[in-house]
């Protein structure tokens, strides 16, 4: 499937349709990785032995209707006796992202062929919309594990608060950022970062190495006495073995 | 004897390098070391959008995603809540307190208190940005007015050089 790419083509594209009146929320990523997410209810379809079938509904991330149906049967299959040819699609819903004002962290369980064996993963991502963040999803488990999209199978998401978070993204100084902005934690700067800070401009240091270099010469110097003769070391001398 | 023997002194150079190193140490992880960096990109940031369609608008740093985007928000400029690499961005002096993630009715009730548009627009960046925006905007007779006004400067200029080169010989 096309994939829209990033930038300038989409912000003048959205812009242009955004001024015909056709759009009425810009997008809320400007790389838009092209993932929704769709409630989809279907069944088998009603036989004479069956006329009232089981319902049964799945969420599905996908980038389109089509996509998501064919998925919906996919996973259907594998759990029922339902395959396309003999089921029903009675509703597809796009689900759309409540609020996309405030940054989450979204954990996201799920299981990948790789070339070997199949896998369990747990990934997570800091976006602004689930739909965001499993979209940043299928773009690492393809760079990363080279992973397509027919062979990741995302099994739970969660929006994860910062304190329960497990990985260094999601747990990073940017993520703990207080909300009172009278706080002496809060707006935790980016640019000096939290590593091993340089050790090469400081005055302090000089006075640093001098101390340690007097401790090291001090530990070996012993200063004579006035009388005292140095002590020499006698080296043992190597018996002669040779007969 | 007028000499010191070093061993017994080796545990004062000892706490001496001791507490010098604490103190360097808590230097280097207090938030004064900015190592000469003075804008961050930090909640309440006000940046300039340097790429895209909204090239040249005043936002906010709202929040923070990861080393590479942040969810900005101008609405003084008319820049809807999005999400924009920090590359796109030019930070400005200047910062507001707000909390992470305010809602844009309050970011607007902040800046328009702080008159942030205003302080931008005064500031060297700011006046660069309006500049750039005015020569974008001229016209052909706007061009022939500035080549002539460059004229004119340059054959004053040229003549005060002559004169004082004349006066030097």
């Amino acid at each position: 499937s096309a994939r829209v790419s990033s930038g300038p083509w989409l912000s003048l594209s959205c812009s242009f349709l955004a001024g015909c009146g056709l759009f009425e929320e810009m997008s809320s990523s400007t790389v838009n990785h092209g993932i929704h997410t769709y409630d989809i209810v279907g069944r088998h379809i009603p036989t004479e032995k069956n006329p009232k079938p089981q319902l049964y509904k799945m969420r599905i991330f996908a980038n389109d209707e089509v996509m998501a149906k064919s998925r919906f049967f996919y996973f259907l299959s594998k759990l029922r006796r339902v395959k396309r040819a003999n089921g029903q699609v009675l509703s597809i819903k796009e689900v759309e992202e409540k609020n996309t004002s405030e940054v989450k962290n979204y954990g996201i369980w799920l299981r990948y062929n790789s070339r070997s064996n199949t896998t369990n993963m747990y990934k997570e991502f800091r976006d602004v919309s689930l739909n965001g963040a499993v979209g940043q999803l299928y773009n690492q488990m393809a760079s990363l594990h080279r992973a397509r999209f027919f062979s990741i199978q995302i099994i739970k998401t969660a929006v994860v608060a910062n304190e329960e978070a497990k990985r260094p993204t999601s747990t990073s100084s940017w993520a703990r950022v207080s909300s009172s902005p009278f706080s002496t934690a809060s707006s935790a700067p980016l640019s000096p970062s939290s590593g091993l800070p340089s050790l090469l401009a400081a005055p302090a240091l000089t006075k640093l190495l001098v101390s340690f270099g007097v401790l090291c010469l001090g530990s070996r110097m012993t200063f004579l006495q006035p009388g005292q003769k140095k002590k020499k070391k006698k080296k043992k001398k190597k018996k002669n073995r040779s007969e | 004897s007028a000499r010191v023997s070093l061993r017994l002194s080796s545990r004062v150079l000892w706490t001496l390098a001791v507490t010098q190193f604490q103190r360097f140490w808590a230097f280097l992880t207090s938030s004064s070391f900015t190592m000469g960096f003075d804008r961050f990109v930090e909640v309440g940031r006000v940046a300039s959008v340097n790429y895209g369609t909204d090239a040249g608008k005043l936002v906010v740093i709202v929040d923070i995603l990861d080393s590479a985007r942040a969810l900005v928000d101008g609405p003084t400029s008319g820049v809807r809540r999005q999400i924009v690499s920090i590359r796109r961005l030019n930070l400005t002096p200047f910062t507001v307190s707000i909390a992470k993630s305010v809602s844009s009715k309050d970011l607007l009730a902040t800046l328009n208190a702080e008159q942030v548009a205003q302080k931008f627009a005064a500031s060297a960046a700011g006046q660069r940005l309006a500049n750039q925006a005015k020569r974008a905007a001229m016209s052909d007779f706007d061009r022939f007015k500035l080549t002539a006004a460059r004229k004119q400067r340059s054959y004053a200029v040229r003549k005060e050089f002559l004169k004082l080169k004349k006066a030097a010989k």
